[in-house]
């Protein structure tokens, strides 16, 4: 490596824990935005999926700090739990598409109080 | 070095992430999100969890999104949506929302930091187990990824299962049985209803 | 027979009941038949009851005890606050007598009289009920229970005073009466409250060791126990609990008794048909304050000074009546105030200390003016409801009967011997005048009682004269002077009466002229008569007939010694009797009196010199007075009734406004909270996203920024 005329900063050999929680913060925020933001109820879906995911990541990076499987079984059961909803959900999209003809969430206020 | 990685594939989920949620196209969208995926999976390998990592490209990006796929794609929601009349003047205050969220599970974060150091042997595990193998270790992280291969001990998918189908039997089952649900309930949920035909290549209602 | 004491209140009440519920099956006239029958039951197992009684010991009276009523305390320590038990003393021998003999005589007249009437079950069933319940009063052996009856016979007099209730001047007069009574009554509670708190009990008399209030009034007082307000007058202010207890309850018999300034309710109350008003209104319930006050007259004995209230105001309402009767124009009006008249002159006899007196003109004045109310009633009847003097005249020679009968009621009520009424008007005007020697008060007492005779004299003749001398004035134009001064509050009763009586009658234009009324009517005309001649003569316990008797007291008053005898302890000691000749000169003086009055009548009436158009021109401001009742009636009205009304429509807006008002607040409080609440649920999946994110950034920061 050539000479710096700055000390380089200290790189840890492995990636340290908090850099993979922080980055699933900010997966998981993106998504929260997603679904806040978003309109169409596909997206709100896919976005949920995102944080869903984010939280996976948080889970794996657990389990590699303590040294333990726990966090990764629990990443397969919330992957199967995923597509389950995944699956569901879709379904009642497209039943409330048959019947409206809309995908857009502000349009099923059917509930209001 | 695998920093390195690390940070380009953090990078690339993250902006495809900030793609997914901003494209007006649900398509694309949906491809950002296979996009993102693959370097979740990425991420696993990275931290030894091979398995997962398979799972997720198979799982997520495989069956869920392709199934998403087809969703929009019967639904034909494909086009651009209208912008959001409604929210309006609000939009910013959803990416501020954004930040509050991140800068809050940062606080949490750094308040009660990270958790201890497991040991190397990893052979102390608190919860009491009745598997006959031992406890399986796990690789420590700093060793190279291409170290792993030819280890000598069990490898690591016997060592998922191994625990999976010890400590965690009942949930296992439990999940079989919510799959079983979910199947049901969106076979019912989606069928095709006398009052529906299909119009243009869309289950529309008649009645 | 005294066993089956019991049966005499029960036999009108089961009467009641009977048709209460199958009246109207029964029919006219089976109802009236069963009432009437059961009432002269009634008489005869009490006059039984009397005569067993009379013929064994009279100094004590004979209790039945049936069964007790209000209890207090368990077990051992239980006592007996009041107790259902019936009592017969000499007193109530009296009593009873005249409530059932005269009680069926004019049940038998009502069977006449209420033949036409659609109601006719309904007001047997209240006839009888109200029997029972006078004979509750008399014949009750303690305060409480009397008080029952006391209620209970106020309670029918509303009901038969507003008889005819869709009339609204009678519903109206029947409300009037309950209101005036419960001012009455009112007064009548608070003593008997302080009855039980000085005395412990109610009984009249007690047994054995535990003594009832008239057995010992003073003593109780004397001993120690008794009320115990120094905490409200000081100590050392002795607080005049027998006083108290006496003013109070006259303040009851002064409604009851429609004496002043509670007697508005009975004028008005002719509204009700005309055995009612004989029956009650003259003969039974208004005496119920004269009974009260006589038999608690031991308490009475030791506050003089309640006596001489008692006796004042029976004197000053006897006059002031009198007055008032001098110029009505309504048949019945003129009999109301004679009763207020005459019942103020019960209660001047039972001031001066000569109670037997009082009761004795009690019994009397229940058999003529019961005569006179059916009399009235007969001619009412005869003229097809008409009731204002002005129209009738030389009805003597319509109706024979019932004018010979009226007039034998005249002249017992004017005070001419040997009828009833002089007897008993005479002896009040002695003991009055005896009383008077020793407290000047009583004189002047006795002066007013003279004057209202002559007053009495004047306005029964007046109305002999108008309604059977003279020319039948029939359907004519009244007579100009007395028609130009007519009441500025014209009485509904005349006019009104005729529409009640007239659907009574079906169909009025039957009846042409005036006629004789059916036998029913005129066969307790005659009994009533009859007794009016004898009632002064009537041997009391197997007595030669009235005379003075020795010791200056009187038969009647021997016979009810027992009950009325003025011993009690500490009693004000009369003297003795006066000089025969003084006596003499007493009865020569309101026998006088009297026969002036009847002569300036019939000058008046009968001569026409002077005309009475004349004397109401003279006299036209005094008489404005007398015909408008003194201005009373209007004078309540504003000092009472007015502000009363509102008060009541003050409170109603107050109930209204605030107290529904508030109940009413909390309903949209509950409203307006869940309108607000129902905000979140807005069916919007994104708002409720955003609540989601929210609540996680709460939950967030609490834990990252706990302390």
């Amino acid at each position: 490596m050539p000479a710096l005329p700055f000390p380089l900063p200290e790189i840890p050999a492995t990636v340290p824990t908090e850099a993979y929680l922080i980055l699933s913060g900010i997966l998981f925020a993106l998504g929260c935005t997603g679904v806040i933001l978003r309109k169409s109820a596909l997206t709100i879906f896919m976005s949920i999926e995102l944080m869903l995911n984010a939280v996976n990541l948080s889970f794996v990076a657990f389990a590699r700090q303590l040294g333990q499987f726990d966090g990764q079984i629990f990443v397969f059961f919330v992957m199967a739990v995923a597509a389950a909803e995944v699956a569901v959900g879709l379904a009642i999209i497209i039943d409330i598409f048959r019947s409206r003809c809309t995908a857009d969430i502000d349009d099923v206020s059917w509930l209001k109080g | 070095m695998e920093l390195l990685v690390f940070l380009g594939v953090a990078a690339l989920s993250v902006a495809s992430a900030l793609m997914m949620i901003a494209q007006r196209n649900a398509m694309y969208s949906a491809l950002f999100l296979v996009l993102n995926f693959f370097c979740l999976a990425v991420f696993y390998v990275l931290m030894g969890a091979y398995f997962l990592a398979v799972v997720q490209v198979a799982v997520y990006a495989g069956a869920i999104m392709v199934l998403m796929l087809f969703v929009i794609m019967l639904l034909n929601v494909a086009q651009p949506e209208p912008s959001d009349r409604r929210l309006g003047v609000f939009r910013p205050f959803g990416v501020i929302a954004a930040f509050i969220l991140l800068a809050e599970l940062v606080a949490v974060g750094a308040r009660y930091g990270a958790p201890p150091e497991a040991q190397a042997t990893g052979a102390t595990t608190a919860a009491v187990t009745a598997t006959p193998l031992a406890r399986p270790t796990i690789p420590p992280a700093a060793t190279p990824i291409a170290d792993h291969v030819g280890a000598a001990d069990v490898g690591h998918t016997q060592q998922l299962a191994a625990v999976l189908f010890s400590r965690y039997l009942f949930p296992f089952e439990v999940t079989s049985v919510l799959l079983l649900v979910a199947i049901l309930g969106a076979t019912i949920l989606a069928r095709k209803r006398p009052e529906y035909e299909d119009v243009a290549g869309v289950s529309v209602r008649i009645k | 027979m005294t066993d089956l004491l019991w049966l005499v209140p029960a036999l009108p009440l089961a009467g009641s009941v009977v048709n209460l519920f199958f009246g109207r099956r029964l029919g006219n006239p089976l109802a009236g038949m069963l009432a009437c029958g059961a009432v002269s039951a009634s008489f005869v197992i009490a006059a039984l009851a009397v005569l067993q009684y009379t013929a064994g010991d009279t100094t004590h009276p004979f209790q039945q005890h049936l069964f007790p009523w209000i209890a207090w305390g368990t077990g051992r320590t239980e006592t007996t606050v009041a107790e259902a038990g019936l009592m017969l003393d000499p007193l109530a021998c009296v009593m009873v007598l005249v409530v059932t003999g005269v009680g069926s005589l004019i049940h038998l007249y009502s069977l006449g009289y209420m033949a036409h009437d659609e109601s006719y079950p309904r007001f047997f069933t209240y006839l009888n009920l109200f029997t029972f319940s006078m004979l509750t009063l008399v014949l009750a052996n303690n305060f409480l229970l009397m008080f029952v009856g006391w209620e209970l016979v106020g309670l029918c007099s509303y009901l038969l005073i507003g008889f005819w209730f869709t009339r609204p001047s009678a519903a109206s007069a029947g409300k009037k009466a309950f209101v005036v009574n419960r001012v009455g009554d009112w007064g009548f509670l608070i003593g008997l409250f302080l009855i039980w708190a000085t005395f412990g009990t109610f009984q009249f008399f007690g047994e054995n060791h535990a003594p009832g209030v008239l057995d010992d009034p003073g003593g109780v007082l004397k001993g120690g126990a008794g009320l115990d307000l120094s905490w409200l007058f000081g100590e050392g202010v002795v607080f005049p609990v027998t006083l108290a207890i006496a003013l109070l309850l006259f303040v009851g018999a002064t409604g009851k008794s429609a004496q002043v300034p509670l007697y508005v309710w009975l004028p008005d109350a002719m509204e009700g048909p005309t055995p009612v008003s004989a029956l009650i209104h003259a003969a039974t319930m208004v005496t119920a304050g004269v009974y009260m006050v006589a038999r608690a007259h031991s308490l009475y004995e030791l506050a003089p000074e309640a006596l001489t209230v008692v006796a004042a105001i029976g004197a000053i309402t006897a006059i002031f009546a009198a007055t008032i009767a001098l110029v009505q124009n309504d048949i019945k009006r003129v009999l109301a105030y004679s009763t207020v008249s005459q019942l103020g002159y019960m209660f001047l006899g039972l001031g001066a200390g000569a109670y037997a007196s009082g009761i004795f003109h009690l019994m009397t004045h229940a058999f003529f003016k019961a005569l006179l109310f059916l009399g009235a009633g007969s001619v009412i009847h005869g003229l097809s409801d008409e009731q204002d003097l002005r129209n009738m005249g030389g009805l003597f020679k319509y109706m024979r009967v019932t004018a010979i009968t009226f007039l034998i009621g005249w002249l017992a009520i004017i005070g001419i011997p040997p009828f009833a009424g002089f007897f008993s008007k005479d002896l009040i005007l002695a003991k009055t005048f005896e009383r008077g020697q020793e407290d000047p008060v009583f004189l002047v007492l006795y002066l007013l009682g003279l004057i209202t005779v002559g007053l009495t004299a004047f306005y029964m003749s007046r109305l002999v004269l108008l309604a059977f001398f003279g020319r039948y004035r029939g359907a004519e134009a009244h007579t100009p002077a007395e028609a130009a001064a007519a009441p500025e509050h014209e009485p509904v009763a005349a006019a009104a009466a005729h529409d009640a009586h007239a659907d009574a009658h079906g169909d009025a234009a039957a009846h042409a002229g005036p006629h004789e009324s059916p036998a029913t009517m005129l066969i307790p005309l005659v009994m009533l008569a009859f007794l009016s001649v004898v009632g002064g003569l009537i041997p009391l316990s197997g007595l030669p007939p009235f005379i003075f008797g020795e010791h200056g007291e009187t038969q009647v008053e021997q016979f009810l010694a027992p009950s009325l005898s003025a011993h009690a302890a500490g009693a004000v000691e009369h003297v003795a009797a006066l000089d025969p000749m003084i006596e003499w000169g007493l009865t020569l003086a309101s026998v006088g009196v009297a026969v002036l009055g009847a002569l300036f009548a019939a000058a008046l009436y009968l001569a026409g010199r002077p005309r009475p158009a004349d004397l109401i021109d003279t006299f036209r401001t005094p008489y404005r007075w007398l015909i408008n009742k003194w201005y009373v009636d209007e004078l309540y009205q504003a000092l009472i009734a007015h502000p009363g009304a509102r008060l009541a429509s003050f409170l109603s807006a107050f109930d209204l406004g605030v107290v529904d008002g508030a109940v009413n607040g909390v309903a949209r409080l509950a409203r307006g909270t869940g309108g607000l609440l129902r905000g979140l649920q807005s069916g919007y999946v994104r708002g409720y996203a955003v609540t989601f994110v929210v609540g996680a950034f709460a939950v967030l920061a609490y834990w990252a920024f706990r302390p």
